[in-house]
Protein backbone atom coordinates (compact mmCIF):
# COMPACT_ATOMS: atom_id res chain seq x y z
CA UNK A 1 0.00 0.00 0.00
CA UNK A 2 3.04 2.23 1.10
CA UNK A 3 4.07 1.57 -3.02
CA UNK A 4 0.51 2.86 -4.05
CA UNK A 5 0.53 5.89 -2.16
CA UNK A 6 4.56 6.78 -3.50
CA UNK A 7 3.65 6.03 -6.89
CA UNK A 8 1.23 8.30 -7.11
CA UNK A 9 2.25 11.26 -4.52
CA UNK A 10 2.57 14.05 -7.69
CA UNK A 11 -1.15 12.83 -8.62
CA UNK A 12 -2.34 13.12 -5.27
CA UNK A 13 -0.46 16.48 -4.27
CA UNK A 14 -1.79 17.97 -8.16
CA UNK A 15 -5.71 16.86 -6.62
CA UNK A 16 -5.94 19.96 -4.80
CA UNK A 17 -4.95 22.78 -6.93
CA UNK A 18 -7.57 21.04 -9.56
CA UNK A 19 -10.07 20.71 -7.49
CA UNK A 20 -9.30 24.09 -6.65
CA UNK A 21 -9.66 25.57 -10.50
CA UNK A 22 -12.53 23.59 -10.90
CA UNK A 23 -14.40 25.32 -8.52
CA UNK A 24 -12.67 28.81 -9.50
CA UNK A 25 -13.56 28.66 -13.44
CA UNK A 26 -17.13 28.06 -12.51
CA UNK A 27 -17.20 31.01 -9.35
CA UNK A 28 -18.02 33.83 -11.66
CA UNK A 29 -21.45 31.68 -14.25
CA UNK A 30 -22.45 30.59 -10.67
CA UNK A 31 -22.48 34.50 -9.03
CA UNK A 32 -23.96 35.94 -12.21
CA UNK A 33 -26.67 33.05 -12.50
CA UNK A 34 -27.53 33.21 -8.90
CA UNK A 35 -26.51 36.29 -7.04
CA UNK A 36 -26.14 39.05 -9.82
CA UNK A 37 -29.03 38.12 -11.64
CA UNK A 38 -31.58 38.46 -8.41
CA UNK A 39 -31.82 42.27 -6.74
CA UNK A 40 -29.92 41.35 -3.07
CA UNK A 41 -28.40 44.56 -2.47
CA UNK A 42 -30.17 47.48 -0.98
CA UNK A 43 -28.82 51.28 -1.49
CA UNK A 44 -30.28 53.07 1.23
CA UNK A 45 -31.34 56.55 1.26
CA UNK A 46 -28.65 59.16 2.94
CA UNK A 47 -29.85 61.47 5.64
CA UNK A 48 -31.55 63.36 3.78
CA UNK A 49 -33.67 60.82 2.39
CA UNK A 50 -32.54 61.08 -1.40
CA UNK A 51 -31.34 57.93 -2.59
CA UNK A 52 -28.80 57.94 -5.27
CA UNK A 53 -29.50 54.73 -7.99
CA UNK A 54 -28.21 54.42 -11.46
CA UNK A 55 -26.94 57.99 -11.73
CA UNK A 56 -30.14 59.40 -10.59
CA UNK A 57 -31.70 60.72 -6.94
CA UNK A 58 -35.23 59.87 -5.92
CA UNK A 59 -37.19 59.60 -2.66
CA UNK A 60 -40.36 58.60 -1.79
CA UNK A 61 -42.16 61.53 -0.39
CA UNK A 62 -45.61 59.61 0.55
CA UNK A 63 -46.41 56.14 0.95
CA UNK A 64 -50.32 54.84 2.68
CA UNK A 65 -53.65 53.68 2.20
CA UNK A 66 -55.43 54.35 -1.03
CA UNK A 67 -59.05 54.87 -0.42
CA UNK A 68 -59.86 57.30 -3.14
CA UNK A 69 -59.72 55.56 -6.14
CA UNK A 70 -62.15 55.65 -9.09
CA UNK A 71 -63.10 53.13 -11.67
CA UNK A 72 -63.35 54.34 -15.41
CA UNK A 73 -67.36 55.21 -14.67
CA UNK A 74 -66.39 57.62 -12.00
CA UNK A 75 -67.35 55.37 -9.13
CA UNK A 76 -65.56 54.92 -5.96
CA UNK A 77 -63.31 51.89 -6.31
CA UNK A 78 -63.97 49.07 -4.00
CA UNK A 79 -61.32 46.64 -3.70
CA UNK A 80 -61.67 42.74 -3.79
CA UNK A 81 -62.49 41.69 -0.28
CA UNK A 82 -59.39 40.91 1.89
CA UNK A 83 -57.57 43.59 -0.11
CA UNK A 84 -56.38 46.79 0.13
CA UNK A 85 -54.97 49.40 -2.37
CA UNK A 86 -51.49 51.29 -1.39
CA UNK A 87 -50.28 54.19 -3.25
CA UNK A 88 -46.69 55.49 -3.05
CA UNK A 89 -45.65 59.09 -4.69
CA UNK A 90 -41.98 59.29 -5.80
CA UNK A 91 -39.99 62.18 -6.41
CA UNK A 92 -36.88 61.40 -9.21
CA UNK A 93 -33.98 64.57 -9.63
CA UNK A 94 -32.28 63.25 -12.70
CA UNK A 95 -31.35 65.20 -15.95
CA UNK A 96 -31.64 61.67 -18.29
CA UNK A 97 -34.87 60.23 -17.29
CA UNK A 98 -34.11 57.56 -20.07
CA UNK A 99 -31.26 56.01 -17.98
CA UNK A 100 -33.92 54.96 -16.01
CA UNK A 101 -36.67 54.23 -18.09
CA UNK A 102 -36.83 50.64 -17.35
CA UNK A 103 -37.66 50.33 -13.81
CA UNK A 104 -39.31 47.89 -12.06
CA UNK A 105 -41.15 49.65 -8.69
CA UNK A 106 -42.67 47.39 -6.12
CA UNK A 107 -43.75 47.59 -2.94
CA UNK A 108 -41.75 45.58 0.23
CA UNK A 109 -44.06 44.94 3.06
CA UNK A 110 -42.97 44.49 6.93
CA UNK A 111 -42.76 40.31 6.58
CA UNK A 112 -40.46 41.11 3.77
CA UNK A 113 -43.47 40.23 0.85
CA UNK A 114 -42.59 41.72 -2.89
CA UNK A 115 -45.89 43.63 -4.49
CA UNK A 116 -45.42 44.63 -8.13
CA UNK A 117 -46.63 48.29 -9.10
CA UNK A 118 -49.16 48.02 -12.04
CA UNK A 119 -51.15 45.39 -10.81
CA UNK A 120 -54.56 43.85 -12.89
CA UNK A 121 -56.56 43.79 -9.96
CA UNK A 122 -56.48 47.84 -10.72
CA UNK A 123 -56.39 48.08 -14.47
CA UNK A 124 -60.61 49.04 -13.74
CA UNK A 125 -59.58 51.62 -12.48
CA UNK A 126 -58.10 54.93 -13.02
CA UNK A 127 -55.04 54.74 -11.36
CA UNK A 128 -52.02 55.75 -13.67
CA UNK A 129 -49.13 53.16 -15.04
CA UNK A 130 -46.49 53.95 -13.07
CA UNK A 131 -42.82 54.31 -14.26
CA UNK A 132 -39.87 56.15 -13.71
CA UNK A 133 -39.78 58.84 -16.62
CA UNK A 134 -41.75 62.07 -16.32
CA UNK A 135 -45.21 62.11 -17.20
CA UNK A 136 -46.33 64.13 -20.29
CA UNK A 137 -46.91 67.11 -18.40
CA UNK A 138 -43.65 67.07 -16.53
CA UNK A 139 -41.48 66.24 -19.66
CA UNK A 140 -38.22 67.84 -20.04
CA UNK A 141 -37.95 68.56 -16.19
CA UNK A 142 -35.56 67.31 -14.38
CA UNK A 143 -37.53 66.77 -10.82
CA UNK A 144 -40.48 65.26 -11.34
CA UNK A 145 -42.96 63.09 -9.33
CA UNK A 146 -44.27 59.52 -10.12
CA UNK A 147 -47.45 57.39 -8.24
CA UNK A 148 -47.51 53.99 -7.66
CA UNK A 149 -50.51 51.53 -6.74
CA UNK A 150 -50.26 48.15 -5.49
CA UNK A 151 -53.06 45.61 -4.58
CA UNK A 152 -52.03 43.77 -0.95
CA UNK A 153 -53.99 41.44 1.37
CA UNK A 154 -55.72 43.30 4.30
CA UNK A 155 -53.60 43.66 7.24
CA UNK A 156 -50.12 44.04 5.29
CA UNK A 157 -47.99 47.28 6.27
CA UNK A 158 -46.24 49.29 3.76
CA UNK A 159 -41.90 48.76 5.03
CA UNK A 160 -40.57 50.25 1.37
CA UNK A 161 -40.77 50.75 -1.93
CA UNK A 162 -38.06 49.04 -4.20
CA UNK A 163 -36.73 50.88 -7.47
CA UNK A 164 -34.53 48.36 -9.22
CA UNK A 165 -33.00 48.37 -12.96
CA UNK A 166 -31.37 45.03 -14.44
CA UNK A 167 -28.90 46.67 -15.87
CA UNK A 168 -28.09 47.58 -11.94
CA UNK A 169 -28.32 44.60 -10.47
CA UNK A 170 -28.10 43.23 -7.69
CA UNK A 171 -27.89 46.52 -6.84
CA UNK A 172 -31.53 48.12 -6.29
CA UNK A 173 -32.66 51.22 -4.47
CA UNK A 174 -34.85 50.96 -1.22
CA UNK A 175 -36.52 54.16 -0.28
CA UNK A 176 -37.88 53.90 3.50
CA UNK A 177 -41.50 54.50 3.87
CA UNK B 1 26.42 -33.04 -17.60
CA UNK B 2 22.81 -34.30 -17.95
CA UNK B 3 19.77 -33.04 -17.26
CA UNK B 4 17.94 -36.31 -17.06
CA UNK B 5 16.31 -36.92 -13.13
CA UNK B 6 15.89 -33.04 -12.68
CA UNK B 7 12.22 -30.81 -13.17
CA UNK B 8 13.13 -28.11 -15.00
CA UNK B 9 10.81 -24.81 -14.72
CA UNK B 10 10.71 -22.39 -17.29
CA UNK B 11 9.75 -18.52 -16.68
CA UNK B 12 9.15 -17.45 -20.24
CA UNK B 13 7.16 -13.75 -20.64
CA UNK B 14 4.22 -14.18 -22.02
CA UNK B 15 4.14 -13.57 -25.67
CA UNK B 16 2.96 -10.00 -27.52
CA UNK B 17 0.16 -11.32 -28.67
CA UNK B 18 -1.23 -12.90 -25.56
CA UNK B 19 -0.55 -9.56 -23.55
CA UNK B 20 -2.21 -7.03 -26.36
CA UNK B 21 -5.39 -10.02 -26.23
CA UNK B 22 -5.26 -9.90 -22.23
CA UNK B 23 -5.41 -5.92 -22.79
CA UNK B 24 -8.25 -5.67 -25.09
CA UNK B 25 -10.04 -8.16 -22.81
CA UNK B 26 -10.09 -5.60 -20.18
CA UNK B 27 -10.85 -2.99 -22.32
CA UNK B 28 -14.10 -3.93 -23.26
CA UNK B 29 -15.14 -5.37 -19.63
CA UNK B 30 -14.56 -1.95 -18.39
CA UNK B 31 -17.03 -0.52 -21.29
CA UNK B 32 -19.12 -3.50 -20.75
CA UNK B 33 -19.29 -2.28 -16.83
CA UNK B 34 -19.49 1.21 -17.67
CA UNK B 35 -22.18 0.66 -20.32
CA UNK B 36 -24.28 -1.60 -17.70
CA UNK B 37 -23.77 1.14 -15.00
CA UNK B 38 -24.73 3.83 -17.44
CA UNK B 39 -27.77 2.06 -18.20
CA UNK B 40 -29.05 1.49 -14.74
CA UNK B 41 -28.23 5.23 -13.48
CA UNK B 42 -30.83 7.79 -14.10
CA UNK B 43 -30.60 10.02 -17.80
CA UNK B 44 -30.64 14.12 -17.62
CA UNK B 45 -34.11 14.23 -17.56
CA UNK B 46 -34.95 12.09 -14.88
CA UNK B 47 -32.55 13.07 -12.25
CA UNK B 48 -33.07 17.02 -13.47
CA UNK B 49 -36.83 16.43 -13.29
CA UNK B 50 -39.39 19.01 -10.87
CA UNK B 51 -39.39 18.21 -7.74
CA UNK B 52 -43.68 17.18 -7.61
CA UNK B 53 -46.04 18.18 -4.52
CA UNK B 54 -48.80 16.07 -5.21
CA UNK B 55 -52.14 16.97 -3.44
CA UNK B 56 -56.15 16.42 -3.58
CA UNK B 57 -58.54 18.30 -4.91
CA UNK B 58 -60.00 20.96 -2.59
CA UNK B 59 -56.35 20.65 -0.20
CA UNK B 60 -53.63 23.75 -0.91
CA UNK B 61 -50.49 22.13 -2.45
CA UNK B 62 -46.77 23.79 -2.37
CA UNK B 63 -45.87 24.59 -5.46
CA UNK B 64 -42.63 26.74 -3.68
CA UNK B 65 -43.28 30.21 -4.87
CA UNK B 66 -47.33 29.34 -5.01
CA UNK B 67 -49.67 27.52 -3.31
CA UNK B 68 -52.77 25.94 -5.10
CA UNK B 69 -56.19 24.81 -4.57
CA UNK B 70 -58.26 22.74 -7.21
CA UNK B 71 -61.44 23.85 -6.34
CA UNK B 72 -63.43 21.53 -9.15
CA UNK B 73 -63.56 20.35 -12.36
CA UNK B 74 -65.68 20.44 -15.22
CA UNK B 75 -66.16 19.30 -18.72
CA UNK B 76 -68.06 20.13 -21.93
CA UNK B 77 -68.42 19.86 -25.86
CA UNK B 78 -68.40 23.47 -26.76
CA UNK B 79 -66.58 25.69 -25.11
CA UNK B 80 -67.56 29.69 -25.13
CA UNK B 81 -64.94 32.31 -24.92
CA UNK B 82 -65.54 36.01 -25.51
CA UNK B 83 -67.90 36.35 -28.27
CA UNK B 84 -67.21 32.72 -29.70
CA UNK B 85 -67.20 29.01 -29.01
CA UNK B 86 -64.97 26.28 -29.55
CA UNK B 87 -65.86 22.56 -30.68
CA UNK B 88 -63.30 19.62 -30.13
CA UNK B 89 -62.84 16.30 -31.42
CA UNK B 90 -61.64 14.87 -27.64
CA UNK B 91 -63.55 16.78 -24.95
CA UNK B 92 -62.93 20.36 -22.51
CA UNK B 93 -62.09 19.82 -19.26
CA UNK B 94 -62.00 23.23 -17.24
CA UNK B 95 -60.14 23.31 -14.09
CA UNK B 96 -60.88 25.57 -11.48
CA UNK B 97 -57.96 26.56 -9.54
CA UNK B 98 -57.20 28.78 -6.41
CA UNK B 99 -53.74 30.58 -6.46
CA UNK B 100 -52.13 32.27 -4.16
CA UNK B 101 -48.34 33.81 -4.19
CA UNK B 102 -46.26 33.55 -1.06
CA UNK B 103 -43.40 35.92 -1.00
CA UNK B 104 -43.02 37.34 -4.77
CA UNK B 105 -45.15 38.72 -7.54
CA UNK B 106 -45.60 34.98 -10.00
CA UNK B 107 -46.41 33.93 -13.15
CA UNK B 108 -47.86 30.93 -13.12
CA UNK B 109 -46.19 29.83 -16.88
CA UNK B 110 -46.87 26.18 -16.69
CA UNK B 111 -50.12 24.18 -17.14
CA UNK B 112 -51.33 21.05 -18.25
CA UNK B 113 -52.56 17.36 -17.43
CA UNK B 114 -51.07 14.49 -17.16
CA UNK B 115 -52.39 11.10 -17.91
CA UNK B 116 -52.23 7.66 -16.55
CA UNK B 117 -49.60 6.93 -19.57
CA UNK B 118 -47.15 10.25 -18.66
CA UNK B 119 -49.04 12.17 -21.59
CA UNK B 120 -48.99 15.54 -20.97
CA UNK B 121 -51.82 17.97 -22.37
CA UNK B 122 -50.54 21.66 -21.85
CA UNK B 123 -53.27 24.31 -21.49
CA UNK B 124 -54.74 24.93 -25.39
CA UNK B 125 -53.78 28.23 -26.98
CA UNK B 126 -57.01 28.04 -28.56
CA UNK B 127 -58.21 30.35 -26.46
CA UNK B 128 -57.06 33.12 -24.52
CA UNK B 129 -56.83 31.25 -21.14
CA UNK B 130 -57.87 33.62 -18.08
CA UNK B 131 -54.58 33.23 -15.97
CA UNK B 132 -52.03 34.46 -18.98
CA UNK B 133 -50.11 36.63 -18.29
CA UNK B 134 -51.11 37.07 -14.94
CA UNK B 135 -49.60 38.17 -12.52
CA UNK B 136 -50.04 36.52 -9.02
CA UNK B 137 -49.67 39.56 -5.89
CA UNK B 138 -48.24 37.65 -2.21
CA UNK B 139 -51.12 37.25 0.14
CA UNK B 140 -53.67 38.46 -2.93
CA UNK B 141 -55.91 34.96 -4.03
CA UNK B 142 -57.09 34.01 -7.45
CA UNK B 143 -59.48 32.00 -8.77
CA UNK B 144 -59.86 31.00 -12.48
CA UNK B 145 -60.47 28.33 -14.71
CA UNK B 146 -58.06 26.77 -16.99
CA UNK B 147 -59.45 24.89 -20.12
CA UNK B 148 -57.62 21.78 -21.25
CA UNK B 149 -58.39 19.56 -24.44
CA UNK B 150 -58.07 16.18 -24.09
CA UNK B 151 -59.28 12.74 -25.63
CA UNK B 152 -62.11 11.64 -23.52
CA UNK B 153 -60.92 8.62 -23.10
CA UNK B 154 -57.62 9.79 -21.02
CA UNK B 155 -59.75 11.89 -18.71
CA UNK B 156 -60.65 9.97 -16.14
CA UNK B 157 -56.83 9.45 -15.42
CA UNK B 158 -55.91 12.99 -15.21
CA UNK B 159 -53.79 15.50 -12.72
CA UNK B 160 -53.11 18.87 -13.18
CA UNK B 161 -49.54 19.98 -13.24
CA UNK B 162 -48.74 23.79 -12.50
CA UNK B 163 -45.42 25.24 -12.26
CA UNK B 164 -44.03 28.72 -12.25
CA UNK B 165 -41.69 28.63 -15.19
CA UNK B 166 -43.35 28.85 -18.95
CA UNK B 167 -40.30 26.79 -20.63
CA UNK B 168 -38.22 25.05 -18.29
CA UNK B 169 -39.63 23.03 -15.19
CA UNK B 170 -35.97 21.34 -14.30
CA UNK B 171 -35.74 21.10 -10.91
CA UNK B 172 -37.92 23.44 -10.20
CA UNK B 173 -41.20 22.75 -7.82
CA UNK B 174 -44.55 21.74 -9.45
CA UNK B 175 -47.60 20.95 -7.61
CA UNK B 176 -49.95 17.71 -9.10
CA UNK B 177 -53.22 17.50 -8.36
CA UNK B 178 -55.33 14.01 -9.20
CA UNK B 179 -58.56 15.84 -10.39
CA UNK B 180 -60.78 12.77 -9.69
CA UNK B 181 -62.78 12.69 -13.10
CA UNK B 182 -65.03 9.71 -13.93
CA UNK B 183 -65.72 7.41 -16.94
CA UNK B 184 -69.56 8.30 -15.55
CA UNK B 185 -68.51 12.35 -15.70
CA UNK B 186 -67.03 12.45 -18.95
CA UNK B 187 -70.01 10.76 -20.17
CA UNK B 188 -72.12 14.14 -19.10
CA UNK B 189 -69.80 16.02 -21.02
CA UNK B 190 -69.99 14.11 -24.71
CA UNK B 191 -73.41 14.22 -24.30
CA UNK B 192 -73.77 18.09 -23.58
CA UNK B 193 -75.06 20.17 -26.30
CA UNK B 194 -75.11 23.84 -24.00
CA UNK B 195 -71.82 26.05 -24.47
CA UNK B 196 -69.55 26.18 -21.54
CA UNK B 197 -68.46 29.66 -20.64
CA UNK B 198 -64.84 29.50 -19.01
CA UNK B 199 -64.89 31.45 -16.01
CA UNK B 200 -62.79 34.60 -15.52
CA UNK B 201 -60.20 35.22 -13.16
CA UNK B 202 -60.96 36.66 -9.95
CA UNK B 203 -59.88 37.82 -6.34
CA UNK B 204 -61.35 35.50 -4.39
Amino acid sequence: MAGWWRRNRWGLVALGPVLAATVALQWGDVRDRYFRSEPREPVNAAGDGWVTYAGARMRLTDLGPATDLDDFAGRPYQPPGGTEVWRATLRFDTPRPDDIAGCDIALEDGAGRIYAANPQELTSTRARFASCIPSDEDEGKPEFERVAHFIVPAGARAAAVRITLTSQLPRYARLPG
Amino acid sequence: MSDLGRTVVRHRRPSAVRRRTGGAVLVLAALAVGGLVNSRTPDTDHRERPFVATGAVGRSVDARAFDVTVQGVRGTMKLGRGANWHDTGGVWVLVRVRLVARVEPVLVGYAAVRDSAGRTYRATSRIEQPLDGRTLQPGVAVSAEVAFEVPPAVAPTLALRLAGPLLDQRMDAMAEVPLGITAAMVDGWLKDEKITRLDDAEVA
